[in-house]
């Protein structure tokens, strides 16, 4: 059965971000956008985390952050239990502490025209794919990231194929 | 009587591929069968002037046989036709020209296919039908056509010598053939006449030509080669949520093509006939930046319904309009979803695949049908792209065919349960698309049952993700 999918945008906003996205695997399940809520421009990681988790179900869900919310979603994991898969896109998450304390299968999937793979911290069981674009994942390449969340979240192997 | 352990029917992509494959896998034991005189299917048969792909070429041709050197964005027909011509000398020895299969009949005793052909008859174990989908003209029935006294031609059989300099043309259609014939036609005849049932939407064509240091690069560089065809193929997979109808993106290709319209059509009653009234995607979009500006010239007209009777030169139009005309151009595509190969295919109990679908096209993965042991069809049922290149899918299939061939049963047909789901599956994937929802008839679209048989109702790569492994699960294995 799949839970819930919550989508956390970078700081271009959801519509920007998930025009893409959201609506695509919104065709064969349940998908929410959650934009940064009011007021919350300029505040620390922590407190966006905390925004976050008080928005969140108390039921499992799966959780995709892209570009600046990868950080976030990052933070978002390590403080719940009830994220089942964590998929981070094209940020820059850092903080090594969170990362230790994530337990979800976790997909990163990186731009190869972005920076050094060893450059994030990341959780202990991450698969990582690289999709050969800029940062601008969503708006570069959004099929082919389609393509890795949706075969990420229903547990299919994933292969690199080249057309 | 041959033996061999495969027979392919039909040398245009599909049919050449997997030769090509089998062969580089050291298989020697298979023959491509060719009714025609010469290989190269649709690229073969279409030589109408201005033929052209409208696939980018990097993505239109095979992922094993790159060519460096295309010379445009969008290649020529004749240049395509020369790509199959040089892919066919691969198989040299297996291809069997002018060699058309009467029947085949599955003989459940000796588990072999029985092949008749005008060349001789066949026995082997597998069929790989590679006849295609866009390879029989399709020709309306027009009242008093054989009374017309000048040249009726479909485009698919054009004769590169006739002169239409100075004649009076009448063409037929507005689909892919037409927009780019009738530019064409508009330079060199009399005067033309477009006889248009349905306006299609068409959006600029961005082609160029490929420059002598591009060739160079992509020659001495593969990686770059092999790079442009990933983002060929990944930007075209998002058009897919156009043909969902996602808002956004649907809204932004539609718009494309109106101010597509306006810009080229200043003329606003020429403008109104030429505004379509049907979701854009649900017919095939087309790419041309000289279809318009020929329909707006003064030795072109417009008609804007279909043509319906002949009588000697004149031709009348279903609203009464009537045209004196030499020649009768047929741009009226092709017997998309009826292909006649299945009338001559006898599988098990001597079932005949017209009647298994009777009610539309219907395979498991595609590519294999419950009742046909060991028969494999690429090109269709649902094999088909809306928004990106047939080769894909093509590739696709003879993968998964061979991974049929690597498996150790004699004999594999697939159960009537799992071509059942996958057909489920495909129907209520397709309803949520603009070529079921979009209010328009096209050619993807089974006219008997009304269900999407053509056309593939999703991204490509979720096709050659789920064809990726050959699932012998779904199938019935007997082992001699």
């Amino acid at each position: 059965m799949t839970v819930p999918v919550y989508l956390l945008p970078g700081d271009a906003g959801a519509a920007s971000d998930f025009a893409f996205l959201e609506p695509m695997l919104g065709r064969r399940r349940d998908v929410r956008a959650l934009d940064r809520s009011p007021g919350t421009d300029g505040a620390a990681t922590a407190a966006l985390v905390a925004d976050v988790l008080g928005r969140l179900p108390a039921t499992p869900v799966d959780l995709v952050g892209y570009g600046a919310g990868a950080a976030i979603a990052l933070g978002v994991a390590a403080g719940s239990p009830n994220i089942r898969r964590l998929v981070l896109v094209s940020g820059r998450p850092r903080d090594i502490d969170a990362a230790r304390q994530v337990s979800a299968p976790t997909l990163f999937v990186a731009a190869a025209r972005d920076v050094p793979d060893d450059d994030h911290a990341l959780p202990p069981h991450t698969a990582r794919v690289r999709i050969d674009s800029g940062p601008a994942i969503a708006a570069e390449r959004p099929a082919e990231l389609l393509r890795y969340i949706e075969g990420f979240l229903d547990g299919t192997v994933l292969e690199a194929m080249v057309p | 009587m041959i033996e061999v352990d495969t027979v392919i029917v039909g040398a245009g992509f599909a049919g050449l591929g997997m030769g090509m494959r089998l062969r580089r896998r050291g298989d020697e034991s298979f023959v491509v069968l060719e009714r025609a005189d010469s290989v190269g299917g649709t690229w073969r048969d279409n030589v109408y002037p201005g033929v052209a792909c409208d696939i980018p070429s990097h993505l239109y041709s095979f992922s094993f046989r790159p060519k460096h050197d295309w010379s445009r964005f969008f290649a020529p027909g004749a240049e395509i036709r020369d790509y199959l011509l040089d892919c066919a000398t691969e198989i040299e020895h297996h291809l069997r020209l002018g060699t058309d299969v009467l029947d085949l009949r599955w003989s459940a005793g000796t588990a072999r296919w029985h092949v008749r052909t005008t060349g001789g008859d066949y026995v082997c174990r597998t069929v790989v039908m590679a006849a295609g989908r866009l390879s029989e003209a399709r020709m309306p029935e027009i009242r008093g056509l054989a009374s017309f006294p000048g040249e009726v031609v479909h485009s698919s059989r054009w004769d590169p010598q006739s002169d239409l300099r100075g004649k009076r043309v009448g063409v037929v259609g507005t689909g892919a053939s037409a927009v780019q014939l009738v530019p064409e036609l508009a330079a060199v005849a009399g005067s033309v006449v477009v006889f248009q049932r349905t306006a299609p939407y068409v959006v600029p064509r961005p082609d160029f030509a490929y420059s002598a240091d591009d060739i160079r690069a992509f020659a001495d560089d593969p990686a770059a080669r092999s790079a442009l065809r990933s983002d060929l193929y990944w930007r075209s997979e998002t058009g897919f949520a156009e043909r969902l109808g996602t808002p956004g993106f649907i809204d932004r290709l539609r718009a494309t093509a109106l101010g597509h319209l306006a810009a080229q059509i200043d003329d606003d009653a020429l403008r109104e006939r030429l505004t379509p009234r049907y979701e854009i995607g649900c017919k095939r979009v087309l790419l041309s930046d000289d279809f318009y500006p020929a329909l707006a010239r003064d030795t072109v007209t417009l008609e804007p319904s279909a043509l319906v009777a002949v009588d000697g030169a004149t031709a009348t139009a279903a609203s009464g309009a009537a045209a004196e005309l030499d020649v009768l151009v047929f741009a009226t595509g092709f017997e998309s979803t009826r292909p006649p190969f299945a009338r001559r295919v006898f599988g098990r109990d001597g079932r005949r695949l017209a009647d298994e679908w009777d009610d539309g096209m219907v395979a498991f993965n595609s590519t294999t049908v419950h009742g046909f042991p060991n028969f494999y069809v690429i090109d269709v049922p649902n094999a088909s792209l809306g928004h990106s290149s047939a080769i894909v899918m093509i590739e696709a299939q003879i993968a998964y065919i061979l991974g049929a061939l690597d498996d150790p049963a004699e004999v594999l047909e697939v159960t009537a349960d799992s071509q059942a789901g996958y057909v489920a599956e495909i129907d209520a994937r397709a309803a949520a698309t603009v070529w079921l929802g979009g209010g328009c008839a096209s050619w993807y679209v089974d006219a008997g049952s009304g269900r999407l048989t053509l056309l593939w109702p999703d991204f490509a790569y979720a096709f050659r993700d789920r064809l990726a492994a050959f699932d012998r699960s779904a199938y019935l294995t007997t082992s001699l």
